[in-house]
């Protein structure tokens, strides 16, 4: 009569495949949870640079109130170096401040992919010199030249102050940056939508709001259609959508 | 007679099945944790910190002198709870503060004190005149908030009709 030691090749197929099957589970389940550890931290990163850039902004909103809001170039603020086929592909808004008593009035919220620039109130470079990423900064600053006509030497804006933050992924700029005001004399109130959108459609805008005095001290100048709008909310006459 | 030597083939499905059971009951409680790690709390985010002061600012302007609590007390879009807590919305367009709703995006604004209302005894009864994510927010501020606080509900609708909810608070004195 045959011995029957252990168990026969069938059972440890059969015991094989079944571990198999738990072990693959079990893969899949650590697999995802390092793929959420990496998305929180993008997640986190791009909450961070919202909260500080929504701050920063808002601070000198609160300090020195908003006459004008415009589209704008990246070379209003004499910035250059865009990485290579982004040179389109950028957001930039013009906040010019209404207070007389400072001399940088004018803040730009940019949006741009480029390689590593020099942070000049951090004294420290953010993003990488051999791979371009998107960046987001704000400054505020002032011309220190004009032409004989009065127009600025864009090549002149002195940097005040300024925040500069990498983004840790692609972003989008398909979105238009929106302008939402309505002026009816006894409440003035402005927000600016400036959007900010990951691959995966996850959205970080940076959203500041504001009110302001005065039915015709606050304008929006709707200078570049294809990616900015002012909308007045209001309907009133003393929403003024345009400026010259 | 039958040498039994090792495992039999019972005994491993036994041994895999409680691994199995135990293995399932682990995966469950971590998609707990990583379901409510995923639900944001969007309490007081920047954004919302400054429309509240903002807001504030306004309120107590419109309010001639009299202080934000008086202008939500006489406020005729303002219902009481309770007798010192308020929830007051804003639909009729000759309110001053409808320009202020469109642009912020602000849903309804409360005067409540969270301590009052978290010992009350009829607690239950006054919370359940709020709406869910309001008694979410009252609660996070806690029976530690004796004090009366302006509470601000935004509501952010998106195009494709998706919203968000945010609130943020401000003490009033």
């Amino acid at each position: 009569m045959r011995k029957q030691n252990g168990t026969t090749i069938v059972e440890v197929l059969i015991s094989i495949i079944i571990i198999t099957i738990v072990l693959g589970l079990l893969f899949n389940m650590f697999l995802q949870i390092r793929n959420e550890d990496n998305s929180n931290q993008i997640q986190a990163n791009f909450t961070i640079n919202q909260s500080t850039i929504v701050k920063d902004v808002e601070e000198d909103i609160v300090n020195y109130g908003v006459k004008r809001v415009s589209s704008c170039d990246l070379s209003e603020a004499n910035i250059s170096s865009i990485a290579t086929g982004f040179e389109n592909k950028h957001r930039c808004i013009k906040i010019e401040y209404a207070a007389d008593y400072i001399e940088d009035k004018i803040g730009f919220l940019m949006l741009y992919n480029t390689y590593s620039r020099y942070d000049t109130d951090n004294g420290a470079y953010v993003g990488q010199s051999d791979t371009a990423s998107w960046m987001i900064q704000y400054v505020r600053g002032h011309y220190t030249k004009t032409y004989a006509n009065g127009s600025a030497d864009y090549s002149s804006f002195k940097n005040g102050t300024q925040t500069m933050k990498q983004y840790p992924t692609e972003v989008s700029t398909i979105p238009k940056v929106a302008v939402k005001y309505s002026a009816t004399g006894t409440v003035n109130a402005a927000s600016i939508n400036f959007p900010i959108e990951t691959g995966d459609g996850e959205r970080y805008d940076i959203n500041l709001s504001f009110t302001f005095n005065g039915n015709s001290t606050f304008k929006c100048l709707n200078n570049h259609e294809s990616s900015f709008e002012c909308i007045c909310l209001s309907g009133d006459a003393l929403c003024q959508p345009t400026y010259s | 007679m039958k040498n039994k030597n090792g495992f039999v083939f019972m005994e491993t499905i036994v041994v895999i099945a409680v691994l199995s059971i135990t293995l399932i009951l682990l995966f469950s409680s971590y998609s707990y944790i990583l379901r409510k790690s995923r639900t944001k709390k969007t309490y007081d985010v920047t954004e919302t910190i400054y429309k509240t002061y903002y807001f504030k600012q306004v309120v107590d302007s419109l309010s001639n002198g009299l202080g934000l609590k008086n202008y939500i007390k006489s406020n005729s879009e303002c219902q009481v709870i309770g007798s010192t807590n308020y929830i007051c919305s804003i639909s009729s367009t000759t309110n001053s503060l409808y320009q202020l709703k469109t642009v912020f995006e602000i849903d309804k604004y409360y005067l409540v004190n969270p301590k009052n209302i978290l010992t009350a005894s009829n607690s239950n009864t006054l919370l359940n005149s709020f709406d869910a994510t309001t008694i979410d927010y009252i609660v996070n501020l806690g029976e530690g908030a004796d004090y009366d606080v302006l509470i601000v509900k935004y509501k952010k609708v998106y195009d494709n009709g998706e919203y968000e909810v945010y609130h943020s608070s401000m003490e009033v004195n």
